[in-house]
């Protein structure tokens, strides 16, 4: 007897063929389309269920569908009653397929696969149930169904014995368990992305809330615990946080934030050097991300690789600091002259100090002698002379003479390329800042033009000044220029427009012929200008205008002295133009850039700097950013190896849900809108939670801890419902189906935390599996015959003989060699992924399930720590912190795991994680998740002899005999399924061996079809 | 202009009206079906999905046991 199941029409269409009780045949549909998840009618999967049986279609005793199509348009009808008017959009998209398809299942069977016979129709929970328990070892078990939702149920429960299936409790839609994971994980946005680490170059500074400027590489330095995270890579917790400014991305204002972490990485690579139009500038690397908007007015962040010329990145506007410190604030006045000045000297000799200074100017000298004399109070000053054009001052200092030993040398004495501020200056009051800035360019400042400049062979100095200067909220433009008399670089800061205005009112001269002249340029200040003035949200301003009703020309118009039209709009769209259109329009969105604390400047070049060396960064919870750079960036840190997820949100979530005592529950529905919409986060959630992480959008901290909040949710109404499961049947056998059964984390912790003693999932628990449901359910319980087979394999897919390979290869004039002996090819595959080459392996037949279980799989070294970061990069280009997958043969499970005492057939599957022991860790970092614990596939020799003679001969190499198994396929794409699949991947990805048979081929020797797979993503 | 070309641009402008007609269409099965059934039944405070607004000790539903015969299984419902 065959009988040949069906499910289609939904997601993961898959046909699955049964003959005599055994399965025969079992594929889905999208291995054949090559489109992911393809709910077409599987008239593919189903050819090769035929041909497997060597049937046609008048072989087939009878068909089994894996639902009633009548109950479940009856659901979706009542989801349009009960939210009309609400839910047009739904109904416009999802009504055509119903009338078309789903509801004239049996018209297709028998029309297109002229199919005579008879047609069951199982319900959904029933095949899922079926699709376990009727393929486990089980005469009986208990039942528990989960998934986002069937005809009307969402969650089954009820037992089996013999081929009786009963399902006895259930809860339906709305409320469903399947449908809120899936709320928070589309909300949550996990989609692959190719991020490698985001680091600066060591030299980079960094502003601290309290004023002063550190290297990067300094960070790393402070005291503290280092973790090696890889042979390259360190991450330092502090033992004492540093305090930064990070940028608030929902108001754009800066906020103070402790950082406890920092990160190193051995580098040899091309560094990006990023320069914007006002001269600042950092060296980051390639994946380092910038801050700005889009023409909506969205926080977006672009790649130092994306960036172009003209781009606008996010500056801070003002830096706020926070020290009331004015202990040294006369010292800071004399440093001021010292460093301006470059004819000076000091000379410190136990406790005597000698200070010398040229200077002309008499308010210089008058307020040199008034700082003596303010010292005296503290100090001795017995010598203050002015003689020909020199200021001596002869200074007893019997206190502080550790603190002026090392800062007075920042000024006096020292060769201008080498001045610099000292961090007292830096982090004093704002009246010792404003008195030392104001003296420095009494002493040293000039006027070019309508500029106020200061110049200095010191970068350093500049980029000092330009933080003091910023937190008074003046900026400055740093130029380089070459001095042809001393023939070196000399660095020019330049105070000019508004900010020229700003430095008058907040700091002044003293010195009377620069003061007129400053007073002078002032009165001609043009904010136009100003690169700085510019906000790069034209788009938003305009549509907020419009929305009042407003013509363009109105809005046009303000902006004074230009043409009308949008392209003299677009590069005038100023501070000042958003300030008087918001008075007239009161618009929220508007206000946001009004009240920030940021500015934008222009990106006027990058260039590619060589560099060998560590790079850093500083892990930044919550907000991701800080301030550093040469003249004042907003930066971003580092992901991927801040820990995993805490479930902080947990008690959030409960307000999502209602659970009971026996496991039932009930979602609040305020929060959810996939009942009458396409889409699934509600705007409540987006309300209760913060904003739906965006395509591209860096995982933050706060997305993981979502994610580990929604997991301990998930697992606590699972664990309830198991345990009410077992109290009411008494059994010791637990199958599970349905999508919520692919959580292999919480599989893993089942039978620990409940009276279980077996568990069985089906492998392809989700809706791909319930055609074999259906045909399992059809076959024994309502044909009654007997049960006799276990699926022990999900190997259930096409296979591909050595000759049909060979045609393949020689047909597209592919190189390969060619090994007869399985042994010899399997030695040579281990000696391959030892000496971490990264190998396709492709053999027997195609896996049944969403899980590759190695015969489409991507094999390499778990040994070796930088494994997860090569097959992240090269093939799998998909989020950091993503562990792989290890692979055991099952007899050597337990020394590396924290197996349950019974090993369970779902770890056949990988659909248990179980925690690897601790000693072994560090054996296999490759595999190792954040919190020690691993999602396992264990092979017995009966299933797959080569694939576990393969494992145990890498062993005897690397003395761990495991492999990391991972799917293989490009990113967007299905699990391979044939030879050009598996060849098409090899050459798009940078997989170094493909082992198809016993045929080996090498990427290198195949330039000529070598291809990009990233590039044409679409996904 | 090439046959193929002439082809698949009619069947785009078939498509085009088909979106048109759909559109329309279901507007009106959803205006004049589902409006007024919905209305109708809202008025008498009826709800075609349970949101389980009353709380309880136990959210399950009972499955009442049938035992089904084969033809049953030949059903859509």
């Amino acid at each position: 007897m065959i009988i040949l199941g069906i499910s289609a029409f939904f997601h993961d269409s898959s046909a699955c063929l049964i003959k005599d009780g055994i399965i025969v045949a079992a594929a889905e549909e999208e291995r054949f389309t090559r489109k992911k998840h393809d709910l077409g009618f599987p008239f593919n999967a189903i050819d090769y269920c035929l041909k497997e049986c060597n049937a046609t279609i008048n072989d087939i005793d009878y068909i089994a569908y894996y639902e009633k199509p009548l109950i479940k348009f009856e659901r979706i009808l009542r989801q349009f009653l009960e939210s009309f008017p609400r839910g047009y959009a739904a109904f416009y998209k999802t009504m055509p397929s119903w009338v078309n398809e789903k509801l004239r299942v049996r018209h297709i069977i028998k029309r297109k696969l002229k199919f005579k016979g008879n047609v069951f129709f199982i319900e959904h929970h029933l095949a899922h149930a079926a699709s376990s328990y009727l393929m486990s070892p089980f005469d009986e078990a208990a039942i528990l169904i989960t998934d986002g939702v069937g005809e009307m149920a969402t969650t089954s429960l009820g037992y089996a014995r013999g081929n009786e299936i009963v399902l006895n409790k259930e809860i339906n839609f709305p409320h469903s368990l399947g449908l809120l994971y899936s709320t928070v994980t589309v909300y949550l946005g996990y989609k692959a992305n190719d991020h490698e680490y985001r680091c600066l170059h060591p030299n980079t500074p960094v502003y601290l809330s309290n004023g002063s400027l550190i290297k990067i590489e300094s960070c790393f330095n402070y005291k503290g615990i280092i973790k090696k995270m890889s042979n390259d890579e360190e991450i330092v917790r502090l033992n004492k946080p540093i305090q930064i400014l990070s940028l608030d991305k929902d108001c754009l204002k800066l906020r103070k934030t402790k950082v406890n972490e920092v990160y190193r990485k051995k580098a040899n690579t091309r560094l990006y050097k990023v320069e914007l139009t006002s001269g600042r500038s950092v060296i980051v690397t390639p994946n380092h991300k910038f801050s700005t908007t889009n023409l909506n007015g969205d926080y977006i962040n672009i790649e130092a690789k994306d960036l172009k010329k003209g781009n606008f990145l996010m500056i801070p506007k003002v830096l706020k600091h926070c020290s009331n410190n004015g202990k040294y604030r006369y010292w800071a006045y004399l440093l001021a002259y010292s460093i301006a000045e470059s004819n000076e000297s000091i000379r410190i000799d136990k406790y005597e100090a000698e200070i010398r200074l040229g200077c002309t100017d008499q308010e210089i000298i008058d307020d040199f002698k008034n700082i003596t004399k303010k010292l005296n109070k503290n100090y001795r000053v017995w010598n203050c002379k002015y003689r020909d054009n020199m200021l001596y001052i002869g200074i007893s200092v019997w206190k502080d003479l550790d603190f002026l030993n090392n800062t007075l040398k920042y000024g006096f004495g020292k060769k201008a390329s080498k001045k610099d501020i000292p961090e007292f200056v830096m982090t004093s009051d704002d009246e010792t800042k404003k008195g030392f800035l104001r003296r420095l360019f009494d002493c040293d400042g000039g006027f070019i033009g309508h500029q106020l400049i200061y110049s200095s062979a010191s970068i350093k100095l500049i980029n000092s000044i330009s933080y003091l200067l910023l937190e008074f909220n003046i900026h400055s433009k740093i130029r380089v220029r070459f001095n042809n008399k001393y023939k070196r670089d000399y660095y020019r800061l330049e105070i000019s427009s508004e900010s020229l205005l700003t430095f008058y009112k907040e700091i002044g001269l003293s010195v009377k012929r620069k003061l007129r002249l400053l007073k002078n340029y002032i009165k001609n200040i043009n904010p136009l200008k100003s690169n700085l003035n510019i906000v790069p949200i034209n788009n938003l301003l305009l549509n907020e205008w419009l929305k009042k009703g407003f013509t363009k020309e109105s809005l046009y118009s303000k902006i004074k002295y230009h043409f009308w039209d949008y392209e003299t709009y677009k590069r005038y769209t100023t501070q000042q133009l958003v300030k008087r259109s918001y008075n007239e329009i009161k618009s929220t969105k508007l206000k946001k850039f009004i009240d920030s604390e940021i500015l934008f400047d222009k990106v006027k070049s990058i260039k590619l700097v060589k560099f060998k060396g560590y790079v850093y960064d500083l892990l930044v919870p919550n907000y991701h950013t800080f301030v550093g750079g040469l003249g004042g960036i907003i930066l971003h840190n580092t992901m991927g190896l801040a820990a995993y997820g805490k479930p902080i949100y947990y008690d959030k979530l409960k307000k999502l849900i209602e659970i009971r005592d026996d496991g039932s529950y009930k979602l609040n529905m305020d929060y959810f809108v996939y009942h009458y919409k396409m889409s699934m986060p509600s705007k409540k959630i987006i309300d209760e939670f913060g904003p739906i992480r965006k395509k591209n959008e860096e995982i933050s901290q706060r997305h993981k801890d979502i994610a580990a909040s929604v997991q301990k949710l998930t697992e606590d109404v699972l664990f309830s419902m198991i345990n009410n499961l077992h109290k009411t049947t008494g059994m010791k056998n637990l199958c599970m189906a349905g999508g919520v059964a692919l959580n292999s984390v919480a599989n893993g912790k089942i039978l620990r935390n409940s009276g279980f003693e077996n568990i069985y999932i089906q492998p392809a628990a989700g809706d791909g599996g319930t055609s074999l449901g259906a045909a399992a359910y059809a076959y024994f319980t309502i044909l009654n015959n007997e049960r006799k087979y276990t699926m022990e394999s999900a190997s259930l897919g096409p296979s591909y003989s050595n000759t049909d390979i060979k045609e393949y290869l020689d047909k597209n004039g592919i190189k390969y060699s060619y090994i007869a002996d399985d042994k010899e090819l399997v030695k040579k595959a281990a000696k391959m992924i030892y000496e971490n080459n990264v190998i396709g392996w492709f053999q027997g037949r195609m896996e049944f399930g969403p899980r590759a279980l190695g015969n489409r799989s991507i094999l390499s070294n778990p040994c070796n720590p930088k494994m997860q970061d090569i097959l992240n990069l090269k093939v799998k280009h998909r989020e950091n912190y993503r562990p792989y997958a290890p692979v055991v043969c099952a007899d050597d499970a337990n020394d590396y795991f924290e197996c349950d005492k019974k090993m369970q057939s779902p770890s056949d599957f990988m659909l248990m994680v179980y925690s690897i022991k601790k000693s072994k860790r560090r054996l296999i970092p490759a595999v190792v998740h954040a919190d020690g614990s691993g999602r396992l596939q264990t092979i017995r020799r009966e299933q797959n002899q080569m694939y576990y003679d393969l494992i145990k001969e890498f062993g005897k190499l690397s003395k761990v005999p495991i492999l990391i198994n991972t799917s293989f396929n490009i990113r967007g794409e299905p699990i391979v399924c044939k030879p050009e699949d598996a060849y098409k991947c090899m050459m798009g990805t940078e997989i170094d061996y493909l082992i198809m048979g016993n045929f080996l081929i090498a990427r290198n020797n195949n330039s000529k079809d070598m291809w990009n797979s990233e590039e044409f993503i679409n996904d | 202009m090439n046959l193929n070309e002439f082809a698949r641009g009619f069947r785009d402008f078939g498509h085009f009206i088909a979106n048109i007609v759909n559109f329309v269409l279901l507007l009106l099965v959803f205006a004049i079906a589902i409006g007024p059934v919905s209305l109708i039944n809202k008025a008498a405070k009826k709800h075609f999905l349970d949101f389980k607004n009353k709380s309880c000790d136990s959210y399950y539903d009972d499955i009442a046991f049938e035992n089904k015969k084969m033809e049953d299984y030949y059903n859509q419902f």
